[in-house]
């Protein structure tokens, strides 16, 4: 089983980017890669999305993740090539689906993983989102890091009651091992928001005063050059749309 | 100062236990107050509504009022109350709203609104004399439980609150790290702050706790000086459900002395993680019915040596044997199982019964029955599995691990957060358990627990198996020996001084 470890600390991360140019980096990141017009230019931005994931500081999660993402885009020329019938369509539909959601993950998963939670409450007040979305999405990113603690456990759980989230079991009773995963991690996950609140409750976290900061953030050369890169990549993706449908 | 004034609480919904009923109660400033009695009574209740948790995020029925300072506490917002009230929680885990120390310690300053200069002189402060320079900078997944709980500490300490609520803040906590956290709490006297403990392990506050509130069923039931608790004796205590207030005190009971031949055998066991040498050398043997205390500090292995022992870590080398057949990781998969200390990870099923059957191809429906009316919770078959208490779905699993028929059991942490009679409980559990002839481990730092249930003790620290002898009244001196010696290198200092 891949085991997804997210790295929390930056210690020795090249590029430090403002929780903003993160969130605008997701967004269009995602939409770059719904549109891309090849799977050439899908490629190429992905390997944008793994050199960032590697500077950030997050370089075994996005080694993982492009390893299999390569697997998948070998699996679907394989398939596009060298298969006929009914094969090739499973093969084509699933791989397609996988390539699309694959790189959305990553580029999550990197931008989460190397985002500092009291940064991300800083920006967030600088844009002056409301409270009352910050801090749900405050929580979610505190909750993410802790899911692969949960499977841990959960995992040796079900290898003990001989249900072990294995290849096998996901083929032959995939409902079974899904839910095995699934109970246990929302139980966990209500516990754990529901303590976290409270302890950052009785913290102040809901002073309606503005919030102050530790960390130092503002824009830097690099959360320009970033923004530009992906921003261009969506240009490109619907310029290309556009003329297609054009002509 | 805290003052309830005839305070009534009932939960709303289905949180009905742990209610209170016409509490009056003063607490002076600079007092240490110890809230104790079995689980359920109210006592975590109470310490809700000091730091305005209730009605504020527990909803219910209140009436009376709750006053810290002259100041009724529900007409002033909460996050007003945090600058006076700080409060720590039970599980160091989920208190942690950052993944790493340092703004973790400055998350309540940022909340107020500390100008920068300021928070930063704070944290140095707070890191000084809470002596954890050594946490700078660190991750909280790298952390242990203790230091967890230390940094979870600081981050109130920073805002310097005068009143600090603790709620059974050592339930997760090994021996050094609540011998560390009552020096903390000796700080905290010293400095005059007002502190209000809900507890059910109190043999370490005996020395810092003024007034003892015992609370039974939602009202105070008793107020007992130092002097008049220490005194109370073994009997008086158990009768209120009460754990031990000296490890001195703990005596263990009569052990079966005669022993079967041995079943299990382990030779030249080393394990490693990520290449790393945890443990080396261990050789033990343990026969049908032994129930083996593990103990040893953070770090020396116990959990990685359960782990291996269930056929769950697979990085190791020396073989284990049952009945003299090599066993590999998969053979000891089939045979062992792991009672988990969150014992919510493995429970899949939406009733009790489902529970015990889930995953089998075809279940014996005597064996199920038989094995939930042994258990006790027959009753409870229909019922989902979180709806039972946590001593419950410690017996839900357990049931599963006898339809399963598993011979090698191993509990982690049975009794964190029990009272004495929910640990009594487990222990007749782990002796009933031991009359089927199955071979038991016990991964647990509590003392009176080891005592009351273990008839062997194996000692694991510096990577290496320290000692192993039976728990007999001979070798009682040897586990007084782990478990007294950061009491009693304290009192050695407190006499030379």
């Amino acid at each position: 089983m891949m085991e997804l470890q997210i790295q929390t600390r930056d210690m020795f991360a090249f590029l430090h980017l403002d929780p903003r140019t993160k969130l605008y980096l997701l967004i269009v990141g995602n939409v770059a890669l719904f549109l891309a017009p090849s799977l050439l230019y899908e490629v190429v931005l992905v390997a944008c999305i793994v050199i960032l994931g590697v500077l950030a500081g997050a370089k075994r999660f996005t080694v993982k993740m492009a390893i299999v993402y390569a697997g998948m885009v070998v699996l679907h020329m394989i398939g596009t090539c060298h298969l006929v019938g009914t094969l090739q369509v499973v093969i084509v539909t699933f791989t397609v689906f996988i390539r699309k959601i694959f790189p959305c993950a990553m580029l999550g998963g990197i931008l989460v993983s190397t985002t500092r939670v009291n940064e991300f409450m800083a920006a967030m007040n600088r844009i002056h989102m409301p409270k009352a979305m910050i801090i749900p999405m405050t929580v979610m990113i505190r909750y993410f890091p802790m899911v692969h603690e949960d499977y841990c456990y959960i995992n040796d759980a079900m290898c003990m009651r001989d249900v072990g989230p294995t290849f096998t079991s996901l083929l032959t009773h995939p409902i079974r091992t899904v839910e095995c995963i699934y109970v246990p991690m929302m139980m966990s996950a209500l516990k754990v928001a529901d303590e976290l609140s409270a302890a950052a409750v009785t913290r102040g976290l809901e002073n309606p005063k503005p919030r102050t900061c530790i960390a130092e953030i503002h824009f830097q050369i690099t959360d320009v050059l970033c923004g530009v890169l992906f921003t261009l990549f969506l240009a490109g993706s619907i310029w290309v749309k556009l003329k297609g449908g054009a002509g | 100062m805290i003052h309830f004034e005839k305070v009534s609480f009932t939960y709303q919904g289905v949180m009905l236990k742990g209610g209170l009923h016409n509490i009056d109660l003063t607490i002076q400033k600079g007092e240490c107050v110890l809230l104790c009695g079995r689980s359920g009574c109210g006592k975590t209740t109470l310490t809700r509504l000091v730091n305005g948790l209730i009605p504020y995020f527990y909803p219910g029925e209140l009436t009376g009022a709750t006053y810290v300072d002259e100041k009724n506490i529900q007409t002033i917002p909460i996050y007003e109350i945090a600058k006076r009230v700080g409060s720590v929680f039970q599980n160091p885990r989920t208190q942690f709203f950052n993944v790493d120390t340092d703004s973790e310690i400055a998350f309540g300053m940022e909340n107020l609104s500390y100008p920068k200069e300021k928070m930063k002189r704070c944290i140095k402060k707070t890191m000084e004399e809470l002596g954890i320079n050594n946490l700078i900078g660190r991750s909280i997944f790298e952390l242990s439980g203790g230091e967890k709980q230390k940094v979870a500490f600081a981050s109130i300490y920073a805002l310097s609150p005068d009143v600090y609520l603790l709620d059974e803040p050592s339930s997760n906590l090994d021996m050094d790290a609540i011998e560390e956290l009552r020096c903390t709490l000796e700080l905290l006297k010293k400095q005059g702050k007002t502190i209000l403990i809900a507890e059910h392990r109190i043999y370490y506050l005996r020395e810092l706790a003024d007034h003892i509130v015992y609370m039974e069923n939602g009202t105070v039931s008793r107020i007992f000086s130092t002097q008049q608790f220490l005194s109370l004796s073994d009997h008086q205590r158990h009768k209120m459900g009460l754990r031990a207030l000296k490890l001195s005190d703990v005596h263990p009971g009569i052990l079966p002395s005669e022993k079967q031949r041995p079943i299990l055998d382990i030779k030249d066991l080393s394990l490693y993680y990520k290449k790393k040498l945890i443990l080396s050398n261990l050789k033990l043997k343990a026969a049908p019915g032994e129930i083996v205390g593990i103990i040893g500090h953070n770090g020396a292995g116990k959990t990685t040596f359960s782990r291996t022992l269930c056929g769950l870590h697979r990085n190791y080398t020396g073989t284990i044997s049952w009945k003299d057949k090599k066993q590999n990781a998969k053979d000891r998969l089939k045979r062992s199982y792991m009672v988990m200390q969150d014992v919510n990870y493995q429970l899949f099923a939406e009733t009790v019964e489902k529970e015990c059957c889930f995953g089998l191809k075809h279940p014996d429906l005597d064996a199920v029955k038989q094995a939930m009316e042994r258990l006790g919770i027959y009753e409870y078959r229909t019922d989902h599995p979180n709806t039972l208490s946590g001593g419950q779905k410690q017996r839900v699993a357990v049931a599963v691990s006898m339809i399963c028929e598993k011979e090698i059991l191993i509990f982690d942490e049975p009794t964190s957060g029990l009272d004495y009679e929910s640990m009594i409980r487990v222990s007749k559990l782990l002796k009933t358990l031991s009359e089927m002839g199955k071979v038991i481990f016990v991964v647990t730092h509590d003392y009176e627990f080891l005592t009351t249930a273990c008839t062997r003790i194996i000692h694991l620290d510096d990577g290496r198996l320290q000692e192993d002898y039976d728990l007999i009244s001979d070798n009682l001196h040897r586990l007084h020996e782990f478990f007294l010696r950061s009491e009693r290198r304290r009192s050695f200092e407190a006499n030379g001084e």
